[in-house]
């Protein structure tokens, strides 16, 4: 009964009681244990059933809440005897009847649908980290390295250096530009968020998800109406919506962009006007430092100004006149100087516009002199024809002709050969478009067979991950319940069922061969009497002793069937005795005196209850 | 996986051409980035590319976007054939991917190291001392005679939490502390 014991435990202890894992066997459950269990197993089966898995104290509620549960489970095809007191003043063996048929009613596992969803994918990872984590040995602290300081979440604004053709950026490395070697990876982290919430200009659905709707656009709405430039870092943004200026220290906020857009700031109104970022020098960490040093600095010639005032007054009043004469002066100069500087300027703008010009048209008259050069050289040639014109008119006229008819030939022969070269040209601009075409269409294919590979990568990555979580559990359900060894007790079971049935076998089989004994015996012994009964009747009238004899003789026979008939009653009434010495037994276990007993108690106080109640009610 | 903005992929793909940065040079900015970001390097330090023949400013984007990715890939705890994929599509030569990788695998855990530092931490628990007391009486009460107990949790930064109750609060306490572990054992089954 032990391992029965066990299943319906565990299984209870999966339904929800926190009861069943302190305890090891049925026979430890109390009464609220039972009721609790119950309730339990029975509103999983049947939705519809809504009891509370607490028991009540009062004796009528008791009962009825014994009878509902009572009624549930014969509802649900409980065949056993079971009523209010079966609950309430539960024997070890009706309980474990009890849960054995509402064990066996509860659905099985098999079925949980696989959730994908980014919830429970995280919940699981969660799940699976605090696993890990469980498993690990404790150590003491002082086997680990001593920790080293956490840094705060401070950032400053980064630029990534971009490179451009035929520039030199004078940006340094990242690195560089940052004053304190800890607002480093903070400020990388915030410079990657930013530049992905930027350029990604649909905000990731998933941050938009967790986050309401309603703060998103509360933020989104704010950030238009205050114009905090998103190039603008971290600890400027919250500068400016905490609206505490300069004043405040650079923030320590520990969450990234997360508490950006969570983050409610009541106190934030429409018409703050933009505080100027904090110059460089003011941003330093030690900024307190340098303001306290200012302050003593002043406090100190405070108390120089009060010991000598009078003197510095007179000091002081010729130094101001004779200061504001040279401003005064100085101011004009640099007026005058400004003025001419942008005369200046003008003047040469002005120059350098004519100096455009004048090169375009020097440009403009060096074009022209190269074609009157060109044309004196023609005319020269032609006049030196002149003196004999006609001969050089007809060689000139056979020159034409020589050339008009080399032109003719060379036409023909540019037509052969062009031919060709069109139809070769055709056939390569073919070729090519073909190319093009196998070439994008294979890039195509290029592109889907990436974007399989990352689905099918993820995919495996997924499975893999499912793969470990399934084999732990694996792991978690063996040391639960080890089938191999339930099954090896089935097993063992069945063979002793076995062997009891031989011996049951051989028992029958040797008490047939006494009856038969018995049998034989009887008949011989019946065999005997008439063979002695003739002889002696024979006998008996010729000698009185004889019949003496006969008489006995039949007198014994009869003392000896009577003794065998009883001998037999007996053996019926032993039977007998047993199986009501059984039956005894089994009423006794389920102790129904005892119960009916218990049950009168509780019409009683029930009884008790009602009339209390009519009481109340009358009084009322 | 998506992770780094399209600014940090171009500057990857950048150090795909062989003619702006050379293999050689490219491994020096990856270690380098690595190193400033575990702090092992002084912030004015450059990396020394005088013998590769590189253009100074296209060195300068890749190891802003080295850096931001490495970073990155730590913080999401990418796989090797995650972080693969997004070489992939920086469109990086095998060496160089190689060289990533391999870069990526060797500081892995020392950046997650970095990366859990930054930010705020509740102090551990490392230790408690205890002292029951039993209370006989005082000047206005002649008989007390009451339970007390003092204790004393000490932290792991060196300060302590230094707290009296009554047995009953004392329980009610190690009931409260026994709820939690149960919490998490359930949440780890999940």
């Amino acid at each position: 009964m032990e391992e029965v014991d066990k299943i319906i435990l565990h299984s209870l202890s999966g339904v929800g009681c926190e009861f069943a894992d302190e305890i090891f066997s049925l026979k430890e459950m109390t009464t609220e244990n039972v009721v609790e269990g119950a309730v339990k197993c029975i509103r999983i089966v049947n939705d519809d059933f809504k009891m509370s898995p607490v028991f009540p104290p009062g004796m009528s509620a008791r009962f009825r809440v014994g009878t509902s549960i009572a009624q549930a489970c014969q509802n649900l095809g409980y065949r056993g005897e079971i009523g209010y007191q079966t609950l309430l003043y539960s024997s070890e063996v009706d309980v474990r009847k009890l849960f054995m048929f509402l064990v066996e009613k509860l659905p099985r596992k098999e079925g949980i649908k696989e959730d994908t969803g980014s919830a429970s994918v995280l919940q699981r990872r969660i799940g699976q980290v605090l696993r890990e984590q469980g498993s690990k040995l404790w150590l003491p602290s002082y086997c680990f390295a001593p920790h080293s300081n956490f840094v705060p979440f401070r950032t400053q604004t980064l630029t990534i250096p971009k490179y451009q053709k035929d520039k030199e950026t004078t940006t340094p490395y990242v690195h560089q530009q940052i004053s304190d070697s800890n607002f480093f990876i903070p400020s990388l982290l915030e410079l990657n968020v930013k530049q992905y919430h930027t350029t990604s200009k649909q905000p990731s659905s998933k941050t938009k998800q967790n986050v309401s709707r309603e703060s998103y656009q509360w933020k989104q709405q704010s950030l238009l109406q205050e114009k905090i430039p998103l190039t603008s870092s971290f600890d400027d943004v919250i500068r400016l919506v905490s609206g505490e200026g300069e004043q405040s220290k650079q923030s320590r906020f520990v969450h990234t962009q997360k508490l950006q857009t969570v983050q409610t700031l009541p106190n934030l109104t429409n018409s703050r006007p933009i505080i100027p970022r904090k110059p460089q020098h003011l941003q330093s960490s030690n900024y307190g430092k340098d303001q306290e040093q200012n302050v003593n600095k002043q406090n100190h010639n405070e108390a120089i100004h009060e010991n000598h005032v009078e003197k510095i007054k007179e000091v002081e009043l010729s130094d101001e006149q004779r200061f504001e004469e040279t401003e005064s002066k100085l101011l004009e100069e640099i007026e005058r100087k400004e003025t001419e500087c942008v005369k200046y300027q003008k003047k040469m703008q002005k120059m350098e516009t004519s100096i455009k010009q004048m090169k375009i048209e020097i440009g403009e008259l060096e074009v022209s002199t190269e074609e009157a050069e060109k044309k004196i050289v023609v005319q020269q040639k032609t006049c030196q024809l002149l003196p004999n014109a006609e001969e050089n008119m007809e060689k000139l006229q056979k020159l034409i002709e020589k050339n008009q008819q080399r032109i003719v030939s060379l036409g023909k022969m540019w037509e052969e050969r062009r031919l060709p070269m069109i139809n070769e040209i055709k056939e390569f601009k073919e070729k090519t478009e073909l190319s093009e075409d196998n070439t994008e269409i294979k890039l195509e294919e290029i592109k889907l067979i990436r974007k399989r590979m990352k689905e099918a990568t993820e995919e495996t990555k997924r499975k893999e991950q499912m793969i470990k979580q399934l084999s732990t559990e694996l792991e978690s359900m063996k040391r639960d319940i080890s089938r191999q060894s339930y099954t090896k007790r089935i097993h063992e079971i069945v063979s002793s069922i076995h062997k009891q049935q031989e011996e049951i076998g051989r028992v029958i089989s040797e008490i047939k061969d006494v009856q038969k004994q018995i049998n034989k015996m009887k008949g011989r012994i019946d065999r005997t009497f008439t063979a002695v009964d003739e002889v002696m009747f024979k006998d008996a009238r010729k000698n009185e002793n004889i019949r003496q004899a006969y008489k006995y003789l039949v007198s014994l026979h009869d003392g000896c069937t009577e003794l065998l008939r009883t001998v037999e009653e007996t053996g019926a009434i032993l039977r007998e005795v047993r199986e009501l010495e059984d039956q005894i037994d089994t009423e006794s276990q389920k102790n129904a005196e005892e119960n009916l007993k218990k049950i009168m108690k509780d019409y009683k106080e029930i009884k008790r209850e009602n009339a209390e109640m009519i009481k109340a009610i009358r009084k009322q | 996986m998506d992770i780094v903005p399209k600014s940090v992929i171009e500057g990857l793909r950048l150090c795909g051409d062989d003619k702006l940065i050379s293999g050689k040079a490219f491994e020096i900015i990856i270690e380098h980035a690595c190193q400033t970001v575990l702090g092992n390097i002084a912030q004015n330090n450059e990396p020394d590319l005088s013998k590769e023949n590189t253009n100074l400013s296209v060195a300068k984007q890749c190891h802003g976007s080295v850096t931001v990715l490495m970073l990155e890939a730590a913080k999401h705890d990418l796989q090797e054939e995650q972080l693969g994929m997004i070489l992939d599509d920086c469109g990086l030569p095998q060496k160089q991917k190689e060289a990533f990788a391999f870069s990526y695998n060797h500081y892995k855990e020392d950046l997650r190291d970095k990366l859990s530092k930054v930010g705020r931490h509740a102090p551990n628990l490392v230790d408690v001392e205890w002292r029951l007391d039993y209370n006989l009486k005082n000047n206005r009460i002649n008989k007390v005679n009451e339970l007390q107990y003092t204790i004393s949790l000490k932290q792991d930064n060196g300060e302590q939490v230094d707290l009296v109750c009554t047995r009953d609060e004392l329980q009610d306490l190690v009931g409260k502390l026994k709820e939690a572990s149960k919490a998490l054992e359930r949440a780890s089954q999940i």
